[in-house]
């Protein structure tokens, strides 16, 4: 008995040495920059700015493979500004991110500043007081450059649209402005000249032509008739065939302004025109089958593998990557079919030569907040927007950061291209010499303007111009406001006009029914969602 | 000795009530007891303590307030399920899909078990059992898209119907189909990792056992309906009780992966509901509440389950 | 054995046979085609049809991956995570169920519903991630080894199978004047290896293949666990992901391709592969024990 007594001592001994072990593995782990860091608070950083140390800022660090905290890019954040740094270390995984800081906010430990949270979660933040105010003197004041960019693309007082209804901001708006112009409709042009037509479809019948002939002439050349003319997905309203829709002054998926009216464009007569014409091409097999089962995948494969002619994408996909960015369509095509060639479209004119693509809102994401401590801290809030001003939009800084030392780690080339320098041309070597794109500080104020000699090279530049000038289109004017009775129908409302938009096209439902889905989609929902968009439309257009 | 002899040697060994009784095993029993204290120490710290969130469900969530600080809001979010119309289509899809796995998808892996045992040849048998829990490792993510691509109009199934003559099939947008081939592959997925357990328990067989059957002249079959199985009601009944626990859990993955609008009436579950809804306004006091009602009807299946096997097979296979 | 099997016997044999072979190869695809996409070279990878045998072999993906240092750290850290919990977890997993397998154990009926109550109920994320932070187990291993500790599934199933050991055997220690705590260690749990070993690869699988509490509780990248580091990879290769693809053009990653993708996923199960041969030894090593001893 009292060896058994013993040998359960020297257990749960076994266990308290277990507690201790991890509480001293902790306290070793808390000397670790980055979780002391986080655990960091207002008040320590205020006192400490306060005795003269350095100010100490915080960067964001999603790819902590790729980073180096003492590396060159951090210093030369540190010299330029005079502060210390730090990483925040988080991951790449966008879902992660949100739950992450959810939960790092809701147990205490506010991060001194966030960046690109969904609009719903912004506004708690803001409502429930996470999130700092934003002085506008203090902002422009401390980063007059990305004001400038702000009203360049917005017009004057940029501000207008993340002002709350207390007249304050709470979030620095991050601008992608590509989105407003990055789908395009791409059509196989080896296929098009094999068919024999020599130039890009222009109206909605000549596009019928083009896919009539891709599926049963043979574009391919492989004797069987295993082509379709286009493909496209279910996984949102605006991914179905919206060129086809935008022939018909439509925009499925997004609420646009008409002439001072709010308006979902999958309840407009002209949806009924093209669903008419997208079920008259489905019939006669022009059109993928079963492009309602598909995946991403699935559509990235059935298009690398040569079995669709058309497809709607954003064009920097269609182009090689020396053009703009990684052109998946164009490279991994290209592998496979070596004289494969895109010819980009905005789309097919319809009867009264209406034409364009569902686009997305150039302000897609929340932007940057400030936690609550730093309302307090204005000294520091201020040196946080000159940094996110001098990384974005300071040449000699931006350069350092991500090309880091010339003639060292890179050199430009004549054509005006920054190249590396062996063997800083190698990721590894760039991730010890401490340069690279992965220093979000914040690398959230993409002016592409600015960036181009980055992204394109130069003689490529009026490939670029061209593709890009293909993307036209309306977007949804809703996406950064407020929209609670939005956020309720949603999901309903989604559902219900993809399943019948399938059905229309694929003739399980007679498109006759097409006005008795209008009112079955006012009923649940759609009615209040189009009031609710028609009352911000007008308060924006007042102002 | 036998195992049954063991047995009845062990009921009349069963005590009486009464305190003087419960006295005496507590004696007897001491330190069986101590051995219990680290594991609910452990239980306590890490599963008890935390359950306080749960009234998250029952309260406005604010996020610089905490658990404590946000005010109550009684049933709201339980009324705001219970008022939306497609929380009874998903509650329903769930229910179904889940059953439909239960019934279809528990019984395969004690039928592979049993019948890969009766394989002569070790060897061969290893391999078997090995490459059959292979997919178990393999993603939703990819199973999707190799399942997407065998039901597809070009897919296998499909040049099977063409050579008999009859018209191609879109599977996966079918509601005809859908539900039967998430159960399918959702059988083909874990069935050979759901048997190991079947597997572990056949080798727990006294060998004996065969051996005197086969004195007696049963044959194989025999052996395997009198022998194997019984030996393995118990692990049968307990899988199946613990089953219960998860019956709401149709498969988040798997579904979110394969369904798509045309099959969402027969396919949206609870899981993906709240996840679609999540991905619009972060809620957690409403997924709180989803999941309360979830463990609440696990908890009484669990439960009526048990009871039912209590009837069935007496205490002997029970929970407790 | 003296027993001799009858032609019918033989035929079933022969059918048995073959419809295992079958099941084999129809189990066996989904990890081929992948062992297929991670051989592949470049744009071969996208493919609408079925991948037996890759058309252009390149080992270009496996050359990349082995000079992927995170890969390998994350390796480690997995390897700890499991080892420490799959040994954890038996110790006090056992511990718990051999008292709850005698039927007459005081409050048994109770603390068995103490242990199951904790099988449906949870407090969910906010307040686990206060106890992590509370105890200060962020950013360390132990924030993913002590939490699933004790999973009653794990002692329900290992309770029953101590009860259907036969009563008498312990008896018979008990004759000879062994402690109950003897009886553990020196008889039940070597009669136990097929329940702990089915129950060590249940929790061992289920921490290789654990990536959230990771990517929750340890910040600290260079104590990220495998999962997360391929999660990453997975991630930027999603090209349906809006914020994601932002984050690339900002970043000017270039897609890594399917191949990576294919070769990740081989390079994390061919651990577990060889791991199994080992634990499903055991399986067979119970029985031999429970003969000998009866």
């Amino acid at each position: 008995m009292v060896k058994r007594m013993k040998w359960l001592a020297a257990g749960l001994s076994v266990i308290q040495v277990g507690l201790i072990v991890s509480a001293c593995g902790n306290s070793n782990n808390n000397d670790s920059p980055s979780s002391a860091a986080a655990s960091g608070t207002a008040g320590a950083s205020a006192s400490a700015s306060a005795s003269g140390e350095k100010m100490k800022l915080m960067v964001w660090n999603f790819d902590a493979d790729k980073t180096n905290l003492n590396g060159y890019a951090m210093n030369a954040i540190r010299e330029k500004l005079g502060v210390d740094l730090d990483f925040y270390t988080s991951t790449n995984d966008p879902d992660a991110i949100r739950e992450k800081l959810l939960l790092q906010i809701a147990s205490g430990e506010i991060p001194d500043w966030w960046k690109e949270v969904p609009f719903a979660d912004a506004d708690k933040f803001a409502d429930q007081g996470a999130a700092a105010e934003i002085p506008l003197d203090l902002l422009e004041k401390n980063a007059p450059n990305y004001m400038k960019w702000m009203e360049k693309n917005l017009g004057p007082d940029p501000m207008r649209y993340v002002r709350r209804p207390d007249g304050k901001i709470y979030s620095l708006p991050v601008l992608w402005t590509l989105a407003s112009s990055s789908e395009v409709l791409g059509y196989r042009k080896d296929w098009l000249e094999k068919v024999g037509i020599t130039k890009t479809p222009e109206t909605i019948d000549e596009m019928g032509e083009a896919l009539t002939k891709f599926r049963n002439d043979d574009p391919d050349g492989n004797g069987k008739k295993d082509t379709y003319g286009m493909t496209a997905t279910s996984a949102t309203i605006s991914a179905i065939f919206s060129p086809v829709f935008g022939a018909y002054g439509v925009y499925p998926g997004a609420t646009v302004d008409m002439d001072g009216k709010a308006v979902r464009g999958e309840v407009e007569p002209g949806a009924k025109e093209a669903l008419t014409t997208l079920n008259k091409w489905f019939k006669s097999e022009l059109i993928d089958p079963e492009f309602f089962v598909n995946k991403d995948t699935n559509l990235d494969d059935k298009v690398i593998s040569s079995k669709v002619g058309a497809v709607s994408r954003s064009w920097w996909e269609f182009l090689q990557p020396e053009a703009f960015f990684s052109g998946k369509y164009y490279l991994k095509l290209r592998e496979l079919v070596p004289n494969a060639e895109w010819a980009l479209s905005s789309g097919p004119k319809g009867p009264s030569g209406q034409f364009g693509i569902t686009e997305g809102n150039p302000m897609l994401g929340t932007g940057i907040q400030f936690g609550i401590q730093l309302e307090k801290d204005q000294a520091k809030m201020a040196k946080y927007l000159q940094m996110f001003d001098a990384t974005s939009f300071d040449m000699d800084l931006f350069t350092k950061i991500k090309y880091g030392e010339e003639g060292v780690t890179y050199e430009r080339k004549e054509d005006g291209s920054y190249v590396y320098l062996p063997p800083y041309d190698q990721e590894e070597e760039r991730t010890k010499f401490g340069i690279g794109p992965y220093y979000h500080a914040p690398a959230s104020f993409n002016d592409y303007d600015f960036q181009a000699p980055f992204m394109t090279r130069k003689d490529l530049m009026p490939v670029k111009e061209e593709a890009a000038s293909k993307g036209i289109g309306k977007y949804d004017f809703m996406t950064p406001l407020a929209k609670p009775v939005y956020t309720e129908f949603k999901d309903a409302l989604d559902q219900m006009t993809i399943k019948n938009y399938i059905n229309f096209i694929t003739g399980r439902r007679p498109i006759s029914e097409f006005d008795a889905f209008v009112a079955e989609w006012k009923k649940a929902g759609g009615e209040q969602v189009l009031a609710e968009a028609q009352a911000k439309l007008d308060e924006l257009n007042k102002k | 000795m036998s195992d049954i002899g063991a047995s009845a040697e062990y009921r009349e060994l069963r005590p009486r009530a009464g305190p003087g009784e419960r006295a005496r095993r507590f004696v007897k029993y001491r330190a069986l007891l101590l051995m219990l204290v680290p594991g609910f120490i452990f239980l306590i710290i890490f599963n008890y303590i935390p359950m306080y969130g749960a009234i998250l469900a029952f309260k406005e969530f604010k996020i610089m307030g905490g658990i404590a600080n946000s005010p109550w809001v009684g049933m709201k979010y339980f009324d705001k399920a219970f008022h939306d119309p497609h929380f009874y289509v998903v509650l329903k899809n769930t229910l179904i899909i889940s059953f439909y796995k239960l019934l279809f998808g528990f019984p395969v892996p004690i039928l592979f078990a049993i019948l890969l045992n009766e394989l002569p040849g070790r060897r061969f048998k290893r391999w078997v059992q090995t490459i059959s829990y292979l997919p178990h490792f393999i993603s939703w993510i990819v199973l999707s898209g190799i399942f997407i691509t065998i039901f597809s109009l070009e897919g296998p199934i499909n040049l099977l119907l063409k050579a008999m003559d009859r018209l191609p099939i879109i599977f996966m947008a079918d509601e005809h189909y859908f539900r039967s081939i998430l159960v399918g592959t959702s059988i083909y997925q874990s069935f050979g990792w759901g048997s190991i357990i079947y597997l572990a328990a056949i080798a727990g067989i006294d060998p004996q056992l065969h051996e005197a059957a086969i004195i007696d002249g049963a044959g194989r079959f025999k052996r395997m309906i009198y022998i194997t199985l019984p030996m393995l009601v118990p692990v049968i009944s307990i899988m199946l009780i613990l089953s219960m626990g998860s019956i709401l859990d149709a498969g988040f993955d798997q579904i979110f992966n394969m369904y798509n609008a045309q099959v969402m009436d027969v396919a949206d579950i609870i899981d993906t509901y709240v996840y679609r809804i999540g991905l619009i306004n972060a809620n957690y006091s409403y997924s709180t509440a989803v999941g309360l009602f979830k463990s609440v009807v696990a908890l009484i299946l669990v439960l009526g389950v048990n009871r039912i096997v209590k009837a069935i097979g007496g205490n002997e296979h029970t929970l407790w | 054995m003296t027993y001799r099997k009858s032609l019918t016997e033989k035929m079933i044999d022969v059918l048995l046979y073959a419809g295992m072979i079958v099941l084999m190869f129809v189990t066996l695809y989904p990890f081929w085609s992948q062992i297929v996409l991670s051989l592949e070279e470049g744009a071969s990878a996208y493919s609408t049809g079925f991948m037996l045998y890759p058309h252009k072999l390149s080992f270009e993906a496996y050359r990349l991956a082995f000079h992927y240092t995170p890969l390998w750290t994350g390796y480690l850290n997995t390897i700890v995570r499991t080892v420490l919990g799959v040994v954890l977890i038996l110790v006090f997993t056992a511990l718990t169920a051999y008292p709850l397998s005698k039927k007459d154990l005081p409050f048994n009926r109770a603390f068995t519903g103490f242990l199951l109550f904790t099988m449906l109920f949870s407090g969910g994320l906010i307040p686990n991630y206060l106890l992590i932070k509370n105890l200060g187990l962020l950013n360390s291993v132990w924030s993913l080894v002590l939490p699933g500790m004790i999973s009653a599934f794990n002692v329900l199933i290992m309770r029953n199978f101590f009860r259907s050991i036969p009563e008498s055997l312990e008896e018979s220690a008990r004759v000879d004047g062994a402690g109950y705590l003897r009886i553990f260690v020196s008889l039940i749990v070597p009669l136990s290896a097929p329940v702990l070993a089915t129950v060590a690869l249940w929790v061992g699988v289920g921490h290789w293949n654990a990536w959230f509490d990771s990517l929750i509780y340890i910040s600290d990248g260079r104590k990220q666990v495998l999962q997360v580091v391929l999660r990453k990879i997975v991630i930027e290769n999603d090209t349906s992901n809006l914020n994601a693809m932002i984050q690339k053009m900002s970043t000017n990653t270039k897609y890594t391709g399917r191949q990576l993708q294919s070769t990740v996923i081989i390079l994390s199960i061919i651990p577990m592969l060889v791991v199994y041969p080992f634990v499903q030894k055991y399986f067979v090593k119970g029985v031999m024990v429970g003969a000998i001893k009866g």
